[in-house]
């Protein structure tokens, strides 16, 4: 038998599960063609939580629905590798592609009122991937769905595998989706604002589960939001988007601590505290680039309060900042040299 | 959650409440809505007359009887046979006659509204679905087909090929199928923007499986609505041709030709025109106050509002009568 090799560091864990290299995503617009993800390389190893954080249309959702597929093309280009396993899923032939989507890669959506399909049972939903993949009897269909049911811990399963999604609370049709992304025991799950439409009690449910059954399966969970209380709390490892890149990542403990880009701390610092001195909450001034217009060099250059001429011709790349984080910033680079 | 769980029901309880939800609720909702339920039973007769007219009709619809011409309505002719609606100008019965004017007219209407929906839902659903180039000209044919006075061509189609039951349906397809694809198309993109395809997508659903399972049930609430009143529509349609002498031919007998040959002796005998008049007035109106009950029924999501009796008193909410 051989020895297990124990995961020193995160940036040295042997072969990574999903390795996105280059990932470009642009729209063709009446206005021309537009970038919504402009070259965003990043990994994931087997059972790690990523977290993605970002503002709306900073290109966080749509990289990930590029990666399951879900970009239509036209108006969509996709481009760049996503490699699962070691094979591109890009340039896969539709059929392997769709047999990878919820057998190897689930996704679970912000709203999960309106991912419900209202026409059906919640228990026919739940069950559809398991019979579509395992072509099982009906009656194996709804004792798995109430299985699933079980696990995301729906009470009275039971009796509710025939109810609509209408009969259900938001947090109860966020779980319903949950059993749906969980039927085939994927190795990833794509969360997509999994608690946004939730209440805050609901919220925290809905996370301690999702905690709970990454636990239990050991799969990987990439969880995409705007709460960074939330990433705080849940994830391993963290990448901040600006305008459809990635501006700075690393180990959630360091970008919280010493964060470096001037985005990620004008975010932790527009976080509301408990122990810092009241009063009116940081903002960010001015607004994020419409995807058709962005500026020349930086794109957060007309929002930074320490911008330099540089910013304003030249775009900073990815650099290495300290152990396994990095920035896109002229001054992190700066720093670092000196 | 609490919600949930505080109507955490016993489960035999809870099949029973979905097992109703299945048979009775449907007629007890139609029940509730008198309107809607009077239209149906004047639809249901009719169509029992119209499927039953050979046993049920009172005299032969073609045998004409010259010592019975003319008879009004109620009254009784000569030979002492009583005639409900009156006679016609060569003594034939009319009620026997509307009533296998009614199979015809109920068949063109139904089978017509299926044909052109069946080649409209489709055209549209792929339209909406693939978008690209073949929405772009089957859109194009659909604006350009509204736009053609559809009597004229029907007329014109119908000198070409030939009047008859068979030829009128292919018309109808012909000219009623946009009215189908339009909507489904609409509504495919609409749906489409919803989470739930993407979703379906997201667990890897063929192209196939999405139309079939995920769009096409949540569209059905309104494209019923569109086949009841497109039946109205085309049994006026067969109507016009049929008087107009392109639709059914002589033997076989429509309510359209009925007033087309009623025309002759509407000052004499007015209920030749009357009689077969009211018979499609009376259906078009109930199809269309039937397609209305029928728009809340089957949308899954409001429908339970319908099925679901009145909430006795003991039940919080809604108890104001």
């Amino acid at each position: 038998m051989r020895a297990m090799q124990p995961y020193e560091t995160l940036d040295a864990v042997p072969a990574p599960l999903l390795d996105i290299r280059d990932l470009r995503v642009s729209f063709d617009t009446p206005h021309g063609l537009v970038k919504a993800v402009g070259g965003v390389s990043w990994s994931l190893s087997p059972g790690e939580t990523l977290g993605i954080i970002g503002e709306s249309g900073s290109g966080k959702s749509v990289g990930l629905e590029a990666i399951m597929g879900l970009i239509k093309s036209p108006p969509g280009h996709v481009s760049g590798q996503v490699l699962f396993d070691g094979r591109d899923v890009l340039t896969m032939a539709e059929r392997d592609r769709r047999q990878l989507r919820g057998e190897k890669i689930a996704m679970i959506f912000q709203d999960a009122m309106s991912a419900l399909n209202p026409s059906l049972t919640v228990g026919t939903q739940i069950a559809e991937v398991y019979r579509l993949r395992r072509k099982c009897s009906q009656a194996e269909a709804e004792r798995k769905a109430i299985e699933l049911m079980d696990r995301v811990k729906i009470p009275s399963a039971k009796t509710r595998v025939g109810c609509y999604p209408h009969e259900f609370s938001g947090g109860m049709c966020q779980r319903v989706m949950i059993a749906t992304a969980l039927a085939l025991n994927p190795q990833i799950l794509i969360a997509d604002e999994p608690t946004t439409a939730l209440d805050v009690t609901v919220q925290r449910q809905i996370m301690t589960l999702l905690a709970e059954l990454q636990r239990e399966d050991g799969m990987a969970l990439v969880l995409i939001t705007h709460d960074l209380g939330l990433v705080a709390e849940t994830v391993d490892r963290a990448m901040v988007m600006y305008a459809g890149r990635i501006v700075e990542s690393g180990p959630v403990d360091a970008l919280f601590e010493t964060p470096t880009h001037p985005y990620t701390r004008g975010l932790i610092r527009s976080m509301p505290r408990l122990d810092g001195a009241s009063g009116a909450l940081h903002a960010i001034g001015g607004t994020p680039p419409a995807a058709g217009r962005m500026p020349r060099g930086c794109a957060f250059h007309p929002r930074c309060e320490q911008r330099v001429d540089r910013c304003l011709t030249e775009r900073p790349n990815l650099r290495m900042v300290a152990k396994g984080q990095a920035a896109a910033c002229h001054l992190a680079e700066e720093t670092r040299h000196d | 959650m609490t919600a949930v769980d505080a109507q955490t029901l016993p489960q035999d309880e809870a099949h029973d409440r979905a097992a109703a939800i299945t048979s009775r609720a449907y007629f007890g909702a139609l029940m509730r809505d008198r309107v809607a339920f009077v239209s149906a039973i004047f639809l249901g007769l009719l169509l029992i007359a119209a499927l039953g007219a050979d046993l049920l009709a009172p005299y032969e619809p073609n045998q004409a009887n010259l010592r019975a011409r003319f008879v009004p309505p109620l009254g009784t002719a000569r030979d002492g046979g009583f005639h409900l609606l009156g006679t016609d100008e060569l003594g034939r019965d009319l009620f026997s006659r509307l009533m296998h004017g009614a199979r015809v007219s109920m068949s063109i209407g139904l089978l017509g509204a299926l044909c052109s929906g069946i080649v409209g839902i489709t055209l549209g659903v792929l339209a909406g679905f693939y978008r690209g180039l073949l929405e772009d000209v089957l859109m194009r044919a659909v604006d350009g087909m509204m736009a053609l006075p559809s009597l004229l061509i029907a007329l014109f189609i119908l000198f070409v090929i030939g009047p008859g039951f068979g030829n009128l349906i292919l018309i109808f397809t012909l000219l009623h199928w946009m009215v189908f694809a339009r909507m489904a198309r609409s509504l495919t993109l609409n749906h489409q923007q919803h989470t739930y395809i993407t979703a379906a997508r997201a667990i890897g659903g063929s192209d196939r499986r999405i139309i079939l399972t995920h769009l096409l049930p949540n569209m059905v609430s309104p494209l019923i609505v569109l086949f009841t009143l497109e039946i109205a529509v085309l049994i006026l349609s067969e109507a016009s041709l049929s008087f107009l002498g392109f639709g059914v031919q002589a033997p076989q007998s429509s309510w359209g030709l009925m007033i087309a040959r009623g025309r002759e002796y509407i000052s004499s005998a007015w209920w030749l025109v009357v009689m077969p008049g009211a018979a499609i007035f009376l259906t078009a109106l109930a199809l269309n106050l039937v397609a209305a009950w029928a728009r809340a029924i089957t949308d899954p999501v409001q429908r339970w509002r319908w099925l679901t009796p009145p909430r006795r008193k003991s039940q919080p909410i809604d108890d104001e009568d």
